[in-house]
């Protein structure tokens, strides 16, 4: 039995370590819609921000390409994760055991790691800063969250019904488009959305690989912010925080929870039969 | 309708020698059970057989056809599976109609064939529902109606009542017999449940280790066990050890204290064997009738049917179970005298 005062206790401390993370989006939120440049006080109510933010601001150009460029690396990671996870499910389980943990390092390393020796890599073989260079870069961060999704989904699932389909005359191409594509598909749309937030937002991967003078949203924000700094960044921001909300809500309907994505369980439900 | 032959079946995994070379044939409309304990290869056969594994060697034969290297989904074979293998993301009928859909049946008949289907297993009216709407009962009727709508020369079952309860399991078994008769599709089924293949079986093949211990129709496998396995494991039997005797023609199981009649199959004098007897075969009698031996009732355990009587028979520990009536009246810790017909002793050498 705990005591009341205890209890109290705790209760406490979890209240304030979700304020101590949610009171900075929630000032940044506040901030875009203050008048006064730089946050300051008195708060006076104004959606200019927002109006410079759509017309004078040079930030939606780099926006867009970032969502392009984003857009692109999550459907070839998608594709190519997902034949990945595929692959995976021949082996036995002792060895996907490791192939899955091999797979983590490139979570756990460094981005600048990762960003500092693909340079090396690329200068080495003369191709240097580039589009392809960037392109490459984000890939391989975002490809082993998809792998790692979609291969918990072949392991949740049940094959027997793929066996089934094979015996009433379906060929492999068929299997896989009627029965083994819709029971993994949560996983490559979990992991689709996961490559486009990382991607999008991989500021490491893009400062480094970006040609010189090209500028991704997360690389023109950082000059702003260093040179000429307004608070239609806040605004940004701002929306940013609301797409973030709905992609979680949109996960967690899919059945995963950011816990999930990385590996630590606990999110991840069962279908029930 | 087709008949089934295997020749010769060997497959390993990895050092694990799974099937060491079977062989048997089922007729043309006969119903056919593999029987064993898990792990003895039984569920490996059917995987052959369907072509979702391949053998080491050996040959699958339909109709004198060899089929041993054609593709699983040319092979023309319908499996029911343990779990139901349902396609999640389809409805009943297009769970049900998978199968005509890829042999690029019209649509108008494929709807009426699956409704046909529907009904033959009793869930006419369900097209629309979601598969995971149904009970475990009503899926495995759902792929017993999605492996039979495309009319296969064999039917293969992989322990398809395993997951039901108990009283759904006996509907079902009573089912899938009634509906195979019917249809009288060649019909290969895997089960561990010897009551199962018992009661559904026209054949029954019992399998052990990888290898057929033995093979027979219901009857002969109960009351005539080839081997000590085949003897527990169809309905446990009780062993007992002695030495064989003949007296004037006769010829008897005895270890000093007990001596039991038999029918002579083979050994001399004094030969040590060991015989199966099953609890239910006995009598109770009077102390000198013929053929009576002591036995000490232990312990009275009532099951329902039977009563279970635990006890010695001689010094050796025997398993006899008595109907209601005939064994209410008796108490534990006493001597008894009971007795068997020689015809339902089985004994082997050892």
């Amino acid at each position: 039995m705990t005591s009341k005062g205890f209890r109290r206790a705790m209760l406490a401390c979890m209240w304030i370590v979700l304020a101590f993370m949610y009171i900075p989006i929630i000032a940044i939120i506040f901030m875009s819609f203050n008048k006064t440049q730089y946050g300051g006080f008195p708060y006076v109510f104004t959606t200019k921000w927002y109006t410079t933010l759509f017309t004078t601001s040079n930030l939606l150009p780099a926006a867009m390409f970032s969502l392009r460029f984003a857009f692109l690396v999550t459907i070839v990671a998608v594709v190519v994760g997902t034949l990945c996870a595929y692959g995976m499910q021949y082996y036995t389980p002792k060895f996907a055991k490791r192939f899955n943990t091999i797979l983590q390092l490139p979570i756990i390393i460094p981005w600048m790691v990762t960003a500092i020796s693909l340079l090396l890599l690329f200068s080495f073989i003369g191709v240097g800063r580039s589009y392809v260079s960037m392109f490459l870069g984000n890939l391989i961060v975002v490809l082993p969250y998809v792998v790692l999704l979609v291969n918990g989904r072949f392991v949740d699932m049940d094959r027997t019904p793929e066996s089934a389909a094979a015996l009433l005359g379906a060929s492999p191409g068929r299997v896989f488009m009627d029965v083994t594509l819709p029971a993994i598909a949560p996983g490559m749309l979990a992991g689709g959305i996961m490559a486009l937030i990382m991607c999008f937002n991989n500021f490491v991967i893009q400062y480094y690989l970006i040609p010189v003078g090209e500028n991704t949203l997360p690389t023109l924000v950082f000059t702003r912010i260093r040179s000429e700094y307004q608070a239609d960044l806040n605004a940004l921001s701002a929306i940013i925080v609301l797409i973030a909300v709905v992609v979680v809500i949109l996960l967690s309907k899919l059945g995963f929870s950011a816990g999930s994505l990385m590996g630590m369980g606990g999110g991840n439900k069962k279908e029930g039969n | 309708m087709a008949g089934l032959r295997v020749n010769d079946l060997k497959k390993s995994f990895g050092d694990h020698e799974v099937l060491k070379g079977v062989s048997f044939e089922v007729e043309s409309g006969k119903f056919l059970s593999l029987l064993g304990p898990s792990g003895c290869g039984k569920s490996t056969i059917l995987r052959i057989i369907c072509g979702l594994e391949t053998a080491d060697s050996g040959e699958v034969l339909v109709d004198e056809t060899d089929i041993t290297r054609v593709r699983p989904e040319k092979r023309n074979i319908g499996m029911v599976f343990q779990n139901y293998a349902l396609f999640p993301s389809m409805n009943v009928a297009k769970n049900v109609g998978y199968g005509l859909k890829m042999q690029k049946v019209a649509q108008d008949e494929i709807n009426r064939r699956v409704s046909e289907a529907l009904e033959m297993v009793k869930l006419g009216g369900y097209e629309t529902r979601r598969v995971r709407q149904l009970s475990g009962g009503e899926q495995q009727r759902v792929a017993l109606a999605r492996a039979l709508v495309t009319r296969p020369n064999i039917l293969l079952l992989d322990e398809p009542l395993s997951a039901l309860d108990r009283k759904v399991r006996a509907e079902m078994q009573y089912e899938i017999r009634n509906l195979q008769r019917q249809i009288g599709t060649t019909t290969v089924f895997v089960t561990h449940d010897q009551e199962e293949a018992l009661t559904m079986s026209d054949q029954i093949i019992l399998l052990h280790d990888g290898n057929i211990e033995q093979q027979g129709d219901p009857h002969t496998i109960y009351s005539q066990p080839a081997t000590i396995f085949a003897s527990d494991f169809l309905g446990k039997a009780n062993l007992l050890a002695g030495k064989l005797a003949c007296e004037e023609g006769n010829w008897f199981l005895t270890d000093g204290k007990v001596k039991i009649r038999l029918n002579h199959v083979g050994g001399k004098e004094g030969d040590e064997i060991k015989a199966a007897v099953r609890g239910e075969y006995f009598e109770f009698c009077e102390e000198g009738a013929e053929g009576a031996n002591p036995f000490r009732l232990e312990k009275k355990i009532f099951t329902g049917l039977a009563w279970r009587l635990i006890g010695r028979l001689g010094n050796q520990p025997m398993d006899i179970s008595a109907l209601g009536t005939a064994a209410s009246e008796l108490e534990e810790d006493r001597d008894y005298f009971v007795r068997i017909r020689p015809e339902n002793v089985v004994y082997y050498n050892v």
